[in-house]
Order: structure tokens, then sequence, then C-alpha cells
């Protein structure tokens, strides 16, 4: 597996070098472009295989992963790369390719629960992070990042995959997306680096996530039992009593925290499964109308581009040969000129056709993009509905727990602490 | 002053111990019929304890198998948030009718612990406050819990837009319609905090570990319908099960324990009475 950035800088590598070319491979390469896609091309490997565990990981060795929805990231600037997407698509694979990737995982055995949470979780063990850097339906290029409790970042890279074919290819909801073989490798490149931890520092994993969730909930009690390096890592400074009843508290509600995050991840899991049957026929659709479309250009470009090179052939042999030359040659001379002529009228004349393709690859997009936005609206709608009223009740909690703390130490803690999702509320280090 | 004797002492004496059984018995019957409804809610929040711990211990043999369908998965959730809210009722009025004793010994949710109408903070020692800020924080956790089983609830009852059997597509085509169903996935989601938390308290213990085992739900378990307490209408009721009757309904059938079997058959047949 491989990991690039589709980037300009590439392609901008690739123009400076085209003058050093001789022609034929120059027309080659004109004519290259409009067979494959572009961006991001296909990094990721075929038919990967993905990782599973030989036997049944004890539950300590469990590590719980939360996955964030993902940044939908932005529209490409080139308008004949963006035809046909929009805003709302993204919005909608935002929310679809991280539920995906959540499934792919679930069946590795690698894992204890996987979620996908609405914002960054204080109490993840692991927290997957992605940007959406590209996506057309037949190319898809994934940034994610993986960063446990600690604060320390797994790895950060793109992931990219070309789908040539979509309609060949087999899907299967929750099992087998179209870029199957992509969020396999992100699956496995996961299972890697849980593989590299000892089981020390899977249990210090656990702990600090407990901790960063007890110091979200209770920060006059728990801030601490951690402490942040200059470099943002996060580590025990030590631990609470096993029998603390301020801890017996934060896990309860912690318990609490995870049926509500199973209750939003119910309402993802139908969102994707509303998803699916549209999402997948309009990249199907979509692939076949660029198939098309990118066949005409390549007809179009190739005519255009003999038709051209017929005609200036032609009056190259006029102009370099002598007059018994140009005599003997004056029908030749014509009939390419008349024939490049003919070629160049065709080659627009099939570039005309391809844009019927691309007024069907817009109704595409415009039509997908109308099914999806309710579905994103609703499933927002729901997490925001629970999210709200559980940060009220956690507003109070925490409010009782300062409380209880006051009164059980007698000590008057400082300001009450943000919402849950905020980062944890952890010493630092180097701070006196 | 001279003793009463004769007759009338023995008609005053006779009106008194009648004054007096008109008085006692009553309260003797009350108290009785008090001892027998303790008894009989210790007994049922028992059962029901004893069913949320099987269904635990089952699944936790089944952690990770991946043969855990997301659709079971909800549903065991919504059960097993059904039958905690029912052993949190059931404590609640165990502690009402017979105060702390009532439930001792008994793994009582931390919802069913709080009672209304504390008295005023005054005066109170600081021992005292914590507990009463305890139950409040009970309280509010078992609020929590019923907001969650109404969302299992609503899950439960949302109808998807696309169809939710059959797979997807083997190339060469557009996809049906149809979803798969998310089998295979590792550990069941659900409180899975619950196991890892360590000193947690009774119920959040109890719903993690019972909400991240999940349940795979069983077949029908025909073959032990017939005895051991099924009400004999239990076939017809069955026609209009939902998700949680039809979860007690199995579990009945499935219960060896003859005691077992009829507390589950007794819940499932108030579930359907409140439905």
């Amino acid at each position: 597996m491989s990991s690039v950035t589709p980037g300009a800088a590439d392609r901008e590598r690739n123009r400076g070098g085209m003058a050093m070319v001789p022609w034929p491979v120059l027309l080659f390469l004109l004519l290259l472009p409009a067979g494959c896609a572009r961006v991001p091309g296909r990094q990721v490997g075929d038919q990967v295989a993905p990782m599973v565990a030989e036997h049944e990981l004890p539950e300590s060795a469990l590590l719980d992963v939360s996955i964030r929805v993902f940044d939908p990231g932005t529209l490409p600037d080139d308008p004949d790369e963006r035809v046909g997407l929009s805003m709302d698509i993204r919005e909608a694979e935002a929310r679809f390719f991280p539920v995906h990737l959540k499934y792919t995982m679930q069946r590795t055995g690698y894992w204890g629960v996987v979620r996908v949470v609405p914002d960054d979780d204080p109490g993840a063990e692991v927290l997957v992070r992605g940007r959406i850097e590209y996506s057309d339906g037949e190319s898809c290029a994934l940034h994610i990042e993986a960063v446990d409790a600690r604060n320390v970042v797994w790895f950060s890279k793109t992931y990219a995959e070309t789908v040539e074919h979509p309609a060949s290819e087999r899907t299967e909801p929750a099992r087998h997306d179209l870029f199957q073989d992509l969020f396999t490798t992100i699956a496995n490149d996961l299972a890697s680096h849980r593989g590299r931890l000892d089981a020390a520092e899977v249990r210090e994993i656990r702990e600090v996530a407990r901790l960063r969730f007890a110091a979200a909930m209770a920060p006059d009690a728990f801030s601490g039992y951690l402490a942040a390096d200059a470099d943002g890592r996060i580590r025990l400074v030590r631990l609470p009593a096993r029998d603390d009843p301020m801890l017996a508290r934060v896990s309860a509600i912690r318990v609490r925290d995870g049926m509500l995050v199973d209750a939003i991840n119910g309402y993802y899991d139908g969102y994707y499964r509303d998803l699916w049957e549209p999402y997948t026929n309009w990249r199907i659709f979509r692939g076949r109308e660029l198939d098309t479309m990118r066949r005409l250009q390549r007809q179009a470009l190739t005519r255009q581009i003999l038709g051209i090179a017929s005609i200036v052939g032609a009056i190259a042999i006029g102009v370099a040969g002598d007059s018994d030359t140009r005599a003997r040659t004056s029908t030749l001379r014509d009939v390419m000129v008349m024939g490049g002529a003919a070629a160049v009228y065709s080659g627009y004349q099939k570039s005309r056709e391809s844009e019927i393709n691309r007024d069907a690859i817009e109704e595409l997009g415009s039509s997908f993009s109308s099914e999806a936005e309710p579905l994103v609206m609703e499933v927002e709608g729901q997490t925001v509905r629970l999210t709200g009223s559980a940060e009220q009740q956690y507003s109070r909690w925490r409010q009782l727990l300062r409380r209880i703390y006051a009164r059980e130490t007698g000590l008057a803690g400082p300001a009450p602490a943000g919402p849950p999702d905020q980062p944890a509320d952890v010493h630092r280090a180097d701070s006196p | 002053m001279g003793q009463d004797s004769g007759p009338g002492a023995a008609r005053r004496a006779w009106r008194v111990w009648l004054a007096a059984l008109v008085l006692v018995f009553p309260v003797s019957l009350a108290t009785a019929a008090g001892d027998t409804d303790i008894r009989d809610l210790r007994q049922g929040v028992l059962a029901l304890q004893q069913v949320r711990a099987r269904i635990g211990h089952e699944l936790s043999g089944l952690q990770g198998d991946g043969r855990l369908t997301t659709v079971e998965r909800r549903e065991t959730r919504l059960f097993l948030a059904f039958l905690l809210a029912r052993i949190r009722e059931d404590c609640r009025r165990l502690l009402a009718a017979g105060g702390g004793p009532a439930v001792a010994g008994l793994d009582c949710p931390a919802g069913g612990a709080a009672l209304p109408g504390q008295g005023s903070t005054a005066a109170r020692t600081s021992g005292e406050e914590v507990e009463l800020l305890d139950r409040q924080l009970a309280s509010g956790l078992a609020e929590f819990d019923d907001m969650l089983l109404a969302e299992e609830q609503r899950l439960a009852a949302r109808v998807p837009r696309q169809g939710e059997s059959a797979g997807g597509r083997d190339g060469g085509g557009p996809a049906g319609s149809g979803f798969g169903g998310g089998k295979g996935e590792g550990r069941a989601p659900g409180g899975g905090q619950g196991a890892q938390a360590g000193g947690d308290s009774g119920p959040a213990a109890g719903a993690g570990q019972a909400a991240e085992s999940g349940a795979r739900r069983s077949g029908t378990g025909a073959g032990t319908a017939a005895s051991g307490g099924r009400p004999p209408d239990a076939g017809s009721m069955a026609a209009d099960d939902d998700i949680v009757a039809r979860q007690l309904r199995e579990a009945a059938e499935k219960e060896t324990d003859p005691e077992l079997k009829k507390r589950l058959w007794e819940e499932y047949r108030k579930y359907k009475a409140q439905r």
C-alpha cells in the first residue's frame, strides 16, 4: 500500500517535462488524460486481504475506537473535475464513509466497540479522524489520522483508490463497498499499529481514556491524575483508588455516554442503510457516463489531432518541396487538407456529443443530491437532538459531581468544566 | 373504688376485645398482605436480575464472534433496557413499601434508591448531604436511562427508507434494494465501558456489562414452550408481540427453572396488558 496526496504539484512536474519528449510521445500523453482518471489514481493495492485476528482477543486487550464523522473537504477547483459533484454529496459521504469503515473494522476482531461519533470524543481510546480529499464516485482519496487517548498519533496519511468500472464491482452493504480495498487498507493499518502495542501500552491507553473522560466530567477530582508533555502527549501521573466513589460515579456516567453514542449510531446505521442504494447507483451510473464521455472526448481529440496533423503535413509538403514536387503532390495535398478539415470537424462533433454525457452527469449529481440531503438533515437533526439533551444532563451531573467532591473533601473546586466533548482538563507536565 | 364484676364487666371486656379485634385485624391483614407483596416483589426483582445476568453471561461467550446482526443487537439492548427499567421500578416500590430492609441484598439500580421528598439541606451532616446528592445523581441517571430506552424504542420502530433485506450487487449493474445487515461485528457495541469501568456502581456496571455483551436472539424455543406456567393464551397473545414482548416470551420459553419461567410469563402478561 502506498499513500499519496493527489495534488497539482505532480501534474505540474509532468507538464514541465513535456518539452523534453519527442512528439509521438507528446501525442500519446495528450491523448492519455482523456482515457483514465487523473485524480487521484490508484494507490491502494488491489484485492487487499483484510487482517483478521487469528484468535479471539481477551477483553483486556481490546481498544474501543471512535470514528469521527469525516471532514467533507472541498470540491475540486477544476470545473471538469467537479462536474456533477456538490457539497451535499460530500456531506453525505462524510457520514457514509465512517460508518462503512466501522463495519470493516468490526469484522477484524482486533477491536472492542467501534462507533461513529459526531465530534471528538474525550473518552475515546482510539480516535480516527478523516477528511475527504477527493471523491467523485469512481475515485476516492481519504486523509486519515489515528490518535490514541495519550495523544499519540498512530499515523496520518492519505489513501486513494480509483475504481475503473464501478458497474462490474461486487457490492454488499456493510461488507463490500466500491472502495473496499481502500477501507480494508485503512483497517489493516489500524490493526497493524494496534499489533505493535504491548499490553502495558494498551492498559495505559485505556486508563488515560477513562481518566480523560473523568476529568472532563469532574475536573476537580481527576485533572491531577494526568499530565501533558510539551508535545501534547498525555501521561498518567497516578491512578485513583479502585474503590474511589467519585470514579464509580463517573464510570456510571461513562456507561450512559456509551449508550448514548450507541443510540446515535443507531441513526447513523439507519442513514447508511438508506443511503446505500442511491449512493451506489449514483456512483455506477456516473461511472458509466464518465466512461462514455471520456471515450467520446478521446475520439474527438484523436480526430482533431490527426486532422490538424494532416493539414500541417500538406502545408509542409507545399512549403518544403520545389515547384515540380508541388505540382506532383497537388492532388495529395488537397486531399490531405480536405481530409484533415473533415477530421477536425468530426472531432468537434464528437466533443459536442460528449456534452450530452456531461449534462447527464450533472443531472445525476443533482438528483442524488436531492435524495441525500434530507437523509443528512435527518441524521444530523437526530444527532443534535440527542447530544443537546444529553449535554443538558451532563451539565447537571458535572455540577452535582462538583458539589459531591466539595462535600466529601472539603475542597472548593475550580470553575465548572466545559462540555464533555471539549479536550480533557489535564495538567501540563512542564507547567508550574 | 370497687372492682367491677358480674355480667356488666364481662360485657365490657367482650366489647374491648371486639374493638381491639376490629382495630387490629385489618392492620394484621394489611401487614400480612404487605409482607406478601414485598416478598413477591423481591422475588420478581431477583428473577429479572437472574435473567439479565444470564443474558450477559451467554453473550460474553458470543463476544467478538461476529454472529450478531445489527437488528439483533439493537433488539437485545432494548430488552436489557426494559429489564433494567422493570427492576428499577420494582426496587422503587420495594423501597417505598418496606424501606431499606426491603431492598437489602438486592442489587438495585441507582434510580431505584431515589426517593422523592427528601428534607431540606439545612442541618444535615456532610455525609447525609453527599447521600442526597448521590440520590439526585442516581435519579438523573435513571431519567437518562428512560430517555435511552425511549430512544431505543424509537429506533426499533424506525422504518428504513430502503429495504432491509437482501444484499448488494454482484457486479454488472446497479444495486438492488436492500441491506445485508451488519453481521460480523466484533465486540457488540452498547455501553462497552461497563466491564472495564471497574469501579462502576451496581446499576452502571450492570447496564454496561449487559449492554456490552448484547444478546444473540435465540429461536422460538418451542420445544419447552408447553410447560412451566405458559399462559394458555400465549399463542394468540404472541400474534401482536412487539420487540420487548417477543424477547420476554422467548426468554420464558427457553427458561428451564420453573420459578423463573413463571415469573417471566407473568412479566410477559403484565407487559402485554400494559400495552
